[in-house]
């Protein structure tokens, strides 16, 4: 199994760890419960270095990406961030990811631990026919998230020019600690913060001060998927993979599909709007007492109508959600439904996504433009 | 922490047992295991349960287990408590935390583990 290159640091700060994506990870350091609850009312940071980082150069790598990914990547400002979707001709999904554009022949992705190098060859064999270079840069950095209410305002002291000052998916290269850094205006929490991107040989020093210095608290994965499911955010292999396409997946809004330029999978993605799909995604809450989890079958009286794809209790309403693919029309908000849990049928009604929101994570009017990019938080 | 009066099982589970009446827990390195204990499902009262039989689910943020029951017997009485505060397993396992109580029909057959044999038995895990 692979190890964090803080993977020392993390062990030193009682982390207990567990398997991810191939990597040994710190699932939590306390309590799962409290660290959740630290990166909804002040700060926390995560680790996240087990994720892929290319950068992708040439003068028609725009083009390149904008055939590639299933979003509007010509959209993108130099400074922008943008989630998207790499689809294969049939529709099915590669990989969500976030692509950050320096200027049009310049991109930096982040994708998934777990694809990072299927999309590594999938994006080499398309970057020679662009003439495009690919580099997967992902172990000469650590990544860090800071997220939370707080977080902007205690890296403000650290980071040159003002994090605070930062539209929410853009991007810059700052000064922090004497060095340049790739600072983000990102996150999977459903709260303000950044993504850093710091050299691996440093990181240490950036770990120490973010942590010791500052004192935020380090989050493991267990509470990082409790705040991702709450804000709706959805995880490769879960909410979306292969079999799936973007419509069933709660991801048809990131599609472009009013536009004559092609890109990989339009083909199938507009056969299969124009024929219609019976599945949705929907957000459940529980009416009766239980929790649902991954897979666990949706009913409609009695009879099998979808599947959960992510579920558990809410730290921050209490209450058990899940979201789950189900046939429709029981997609329709108000609908009672029963999830199976250990053999009974127990009461569930659809309720309308995300399960919780920050309103701060709305862009202000006046802000940096471009559209779509925070969509994926309504 | 283990308590020397208490007897213990090979699945983490703590026993008090007073002649043929029994309270069923489960230890502190089993609520540290699974950490933040968010959902507690409890037997009926009056079921009839066998050495062996699952009869209470337990759920972390991440994680699902079963409690056994530890004999044969019937359930005679279960900490409702849980159910609004299944954070008293993580808090207080030994005490707040106790999850069920039965009353063990004939001869115990099963041998638990005294407080020195668990210890033995947890570095082992």
């Amino acid at each position: 199994m692979k190890q964090l290159p803080l993977h020392s640091q993390h062990a030193a700060l009682q982390a207990k760890f567990g398997e991810f994506a191939g990597f040994d990870m710190p699932l939590y350091y306390t309590k799962p419960l409290e660290e959740h609850h630290a990166v909804r009312k002040d700060a926390g940071v995560f680790d996240i270095s087990h994720m892929g980082q290319f950068m992708l150069t040439g003068e028609r790598t725009g083009e390149m990406l904008h055939y590639v990914l299933s979003s509007n990547v010509r959209a993108l400002k130099n400074g922008q961030a943008l989630y998207s979707l790499m689809c294969r001709e049939d529709g099915g999904i590669l990989d969500d990811l976030i692509l950050y554009r320096y200027d049009a022949s310049r991109y930096r992705m982040i994708v998934n631990a777990a694809t990072r190098e299927q999309d590594f060859l999938w994006l080499l064999d398309l970057a020679g026919q662009f003439d495009v270079r690919i580099d997967d840069i992902t172990s000469s950095f650590c990544l860090f998230a800071v997220q939370g209410p707080n977080a902007l305002g205690k890296l403000d002291g650290m980071i040159a020019p003002r994090p605070s000052s930062m539209a929410y998916f853009t991007f810059m290269e700052a000064e922090a600690l004497g060095q340049e850094i790739f600072l983000a205006r990102t996150g999977y929490t459903g709260e303000p913060g950044l993504e850093m991107a710091v050299p691996v040989e440093t990181a240490d020093g950036y770990w120490r001060h973010l942590v010791e210095e500052l004192g935020i608290t380090p989050i493991g994965l267990a509470a990082r998927d409790t705040l991702r499911l709450e804000a709706c955010l959805p995880l490769y292999g879960h909410e979306m993979n292969l079999q799936r396409h973007p419509w069933e997946s709660g991801l048809g809004w990131s599609v472009r599909m009013n536009q004559d330029e092609d890109f990989i999978g339009k083909m199938a993605l507009t056969a299969i709007k124009a024929v219609g799909f019976p599945y949705r995604l929907v957000g459940l809450e529980m009416a009766a007492r239980g929790l649902p989890r991954e897979d666990y079958p949706v009913l409609q009286k009695g009879s099998e109508i979808g599947r959960v794809t992510s579920g558990g209790l809410s730290p921050t309403t209490g209450k058990a959600i899940a979201l789950a693919r189900v046939r429709i029309p029981n997609h329709k908000t108000g609908t009672p439904l029963q999830v199976e849990i250990r053999g009974k049928g127990v009461d569930a009604v659809v309720v309308p996504r995300p399960f919780y929101k920050n309103p701060a994570l709305r862009r202000k009017k006046g802000e940096s433009t471009g559209p779509r990019r925070i969509k994926v938080f309504h | 922490m283990i308590p020397g009066d208490l007897k213990y099982t090979e699945d983490h589970e703590w026993i008090r047992q007073e002649g043929n009446a029994i309270t069923v827990g489960i230890s502190d390195f089993a609520q540290d295991q699974m950490t933040d204990i968010v959902f507690v499902e409890l037997p009926e009262t009056g079921r009839k349960v066998t050495a062996g039989e699952a009869i209470v689910v337990l759920e972390s943020v991440k994680s699902v287990a079963d409690v056994y029951a530890p004999t044969n017997g019937t359930v005679t009485e279960v900490n409702s408590a849980l159910e609004a505060h299944p954070e008293y397993i993580n808090e207080s396992p030994y005490d707040k935390g106790w999850i069920f109580k039965m009353e063990a029909s004939g001869e115990i057959m099963v041998k638990f583990l005294d407080a020195e044999g668990y210890q033995a038995f947890i570095d082992t895990q």
